[in-house]
């Protein structure tokens, strides 16, 4: 029994708190002291570098922490952020003047935001003549620096190509006796899969379908229109939504989605459920940049042995075998301080062959360096792949991939036109009109509307309207 | 003795009982999800909905259970320990000061007449109102000109003062703490700070209960602050270290649940530890007027 004497020593108000309020006091106390004593995992730093992809801090953070041990070395502490805080931050700092780091590694979706204004405005250092100087610009693919460059200047090293492959479920092809040796454009693919499509089970539904694509698959349809040459912008960043060819592209593909007949299914990328009806063999073939070969390496580890990969079948006889998906690159704050340390560290990064192969190893991305394509890592077997050299395969078709502007309405334009395929495939469904033929005039009049819904997010800003404005 | 015992238990207790089985039911199963979940490989998360299936006992294969996931948790680049550190120390301290100031600040409205308290008052209820995403920026733009970006102060200082928990005190005051309590206080000498340390605070307990673990949950759970504040790595709480070991692209669910499940367990303690103030807080003055 407790004292009550002692009790009564005891002011009141320790009464107040129970015994779990005094344990989160404790903590507060135990905690504060452990933080003031511990010391700050980097120390002091040079700079600072973002990057958005944790993949790619995977790989940077042990290199870079070993480049920060070398002596008199200008040490960088690599942090990574989520893109939604990067996007913010980022324009936070270039157009606030609020705290930005150095070294900046983002997705075109956040660099394209910094291109909103004049030139002189972009917050990224212009890298053109360092590049120029450096000999760096003719050792870069070419299409790989579309994306960063603005008005002619250059605000960024790109970090990848991202070609894209057709890959497929050689396991269930080659059991029903089928190659895809002659194959050369969608038609022959479908025309050669089709048997594959048979209701074995008949319960009135194709057990698989040939192709993985949905009209909510924004990047899929992209990538596609991209590989024909068409997209919402024309090279230049023209708006182009309503031009005739992505007419054409969006009656073809929304043709493949509906219909007894249909070819593709919905088989999400970067989910679970997807990724078991992609080990289900719900589909046969996937449109497969470099980077997702890793996905699906480490996601979906049944199918090691099952998948092989090929050029995408072309849309026309003798079109492109490749497109893009996806791509990032480094850039250097026009404000940082040392921004000739901070560009030899950004090329050391960028350019160093062992970083490019430890970048291929652990995430099978290409390098846009084409001297350091003919290291033999790339000529490695990949037993996910039945022994296929990925790597080789990929650089094959890297120079073809397609360019693409850099402009910050390009994530409008690539939802517009996802929207007006969505839009397409329902009046297609309520209709049962399946051909591409009848679909076509229904696929320009909802692409004039995706143009013109575009243009008036665009004519907002005096630096990007689409067309001239009347009486200027 | 079974006999009479049996007859006691009415069929409404067993329907009730019945009910409260199929409601634990549902609250354990997505808890045993995240705990089975997190000791599987990649492959047999997508394959077995619970335990991966095996020859061992029951039919699970136990040998295919791993702890890989723990052990990337909490080693470099991740480092789970420190973020855990951070949690603790931004969800306790803030938890601590709010509470003693949203205490203070509601006993001071209930109990003190003065010169702008009908002002402060309206204040109070008016800022109710504004959802907080809207302060976000401005709120940014002050820590910036205070210098208190990536500092943890950044994140505690704005989180210590809310209005709702100066209103939840003020109500509490008011409901629990007679005034003619306070008027024997004083009439036996006691100063002002003697009263609300000694009669205030101790008649309030199972609210400063209550509010002590809502501001921890909510800082604990604090995603968006921490991430727009704090800038370096080691200063981000669990939350956004473990948001951050997914990718647009890229999803480890083992790793994903391992995490969750070390984000949520200190958390389950503190609520059993502070339950019964928990409830009795939230539950104060719900019979009043009987």
């Amino acid at each position: 029994m407790a004292d009550p004497k002692r009790q009564r020593d005891v002011p009141q108000w320790v009464h107040a708190f129970s015994p779990g309020a005094w344990c989160i006091a404790l903590l507060a106390v135990l905690s504060s002291a452990l933080l003031a004593v511990l010391p700050e995992s980097r120390g002091d730093v040079d700079a600072t570098m973002w990057a958005s992809a944790k993949p790619h801090y995977d790989i940077y953070f042990p290199i870079v922490e070993q480049w920060n041990d070398e002596p008199d070395a200008f040490r960088v502490d690599v942090q990574l952020l989520s893109r939604q805080v990067m996007d913010r931050r980022m324009i936070g700092g270039f157009l606030g003047g609020v705290p930005v780091a150095d070294l900046i590694e983002s997705e075109r979706s956040t660099v394209s935001l910094a291109f909103a204004g004049p030139l002189e405005a972009v917050g990224f250092l212009d890298l053109t003549d360092r590049m120029k100087a450096d000999g760096l610009l003719d050792r870069i693919n070419p299409p790989s620096l579309s994306p960063w460059t603005y008005e002619g200047r250059i605000f960024g090293i790109p970090h990848d190509v991202h070609p894209v492959l057709l890959g497929y479920r050689a396991d269930l092809i080659e059991a029903a006796g089928i190659s895809l040796e002659g194959v050369e454009t969608w038609d022959d693919l479908f025309e050669a899969l089709r048997p594959l499509q048979a209701d074995q089970d008949g319960n009135g539904v194709p057990d698989r379908h040939v192709l993985s694509l949905w009209d909510s698959s924004s990047d899929i349809i992209n990538t596609l229109l991209l590989q024909a040459g068409g997209g919402p912008f024309l090279p230049d960043g023209t708006l182009a939504i309503d031009r005739p060819l992505n007419a054409r592209l969006i009656a073809e593909m929304t043709s493949w989605m509906v219909g007894p007949d249909r070819v593709a299914a919905d088989v999400p990328d970067f989910s679970p459920g997807g990724n078991k009806l992609k080990a289900q063999g719900a589909a046969l073939c996937f449109l497969m940049p470099d980077w997702m070969c890793d996905i699906w390496e480490e996601q979906i580890p049944q199918l090691s042995g099952k998948m092989r990969l090929m050029p995408l079948p072309a849309w026309e006889p003798g079109g492109r075998r490749t497109s893009v998906w996806g791509g990032s690159m480094l850039g250097i704050s026009r404000e940082a301080e040392n921004q000739e340390e901070l560009w030899a560290f950004a090329k050391r990064l960028y350019t160093s062959d062992d970083l490019s192969r430890e970048i291929y190893r652990e995430g099978a991305i290409i390098t846009p360096i084409v001297e350091l394509w003919d290291d033999p890592i790339f000529d490695e077997p990949d037993p996910y792949f039945g022994g296929q050299a990925k790597g080789r395969l990929y650089i094959d078709l890297a120079r073809e991939v397609p360019a693409r502007p850099a402009t910050p309405y390009f994530t409008h334009g690539r939802t517009a036109l996802q929207q007006a395929v969505s839009r397409l495939k329902s009046w297609a469904e309520s209709r049962e009109v399946y051909d591409a033929e009848s679909l076509l005039p229904k696929a320009e009049e909802l692409l004039a509307d995706a143009h013109e819904e575009v243009a008036r997010i665009m004519r907002r800003n005096a630096f990007h309207r689409p067309d001239p404005v009347p009486g200027s | 003795m079974m006999p009479r015992l049996t007859a006691r238990v009415s069929v409404g207790a067993l329907a009730v009982y019945a009910v409260l089985l199929i409601a634990s039911v549902v609250v354990a199963v997505p808890l045993f999800y995240l705990v089975v979940s997190s000791f599987k490989s990649e492959a047999d998360f997508l394959d077995s909905v619970f335990l991966p299936k095996g020859d061992g006992l029951f039919g699970v294969g136990w040998e295919r259970l791993t702890t890989e996931q723990f052990r990337e948790l909490f080693s470099p680049p991740i480092g789970i320990g420190r973020a855990m550190l951070n949690s603790i120390f931004l969800a306790s301290v803030t938890s601590v000061l709010g509470t003693l100031i949203c205490a203070s600040a509601g006993y001071a409205l209930a109990v003190y007449r003065f010169r702008g308290r009908a002002a402060a008052e309206w204040i109070v209820i008016a800022a109710l109102v504004i959802p907080p995403p809207l302060l976000i920026a401005p709120s940014y733009r002050w820590l910036y000109q205070l210098g208190l970006l990536d500092s943890y102060w950044g994140v505690i200082l704005p989180a210590v003062a809310p209005v709702f928990g100066v209103y939840l005190f003020k109500q509490a005051t008011v409901q629990s703490l007679p005034r003619s309590i306070l008027e024997a206080a004083r009439l036996d000498g006691a100063n002002e700070l003697s009263l609300f340390l000694s009669i205030g605070l101790p008649m309030l307990r199972p609210m400063v209960g209550a509010f002590l673990i809502i501001t921890f949950l909510a800082m604990w759970n604090n995603f968006i602050g921490p991430q727009i504040v704090l800038q370096s790595a080691s200063k981000q709480p669990l939350s956004v270290v473990i948001y951050l070991t997914q990718t647009s692209y890229y999803a480890d669910y083992g790793l994903l649940m391992a995490g969750t499940l070390v984000s949520v367990l200190p958390v389950m303690v503190l609520f059993l530890l502070l339950q019964r103030e928990f409830i009795t807080g939230l539950t104060a003055g719900a019979v009043k007027g009987e």
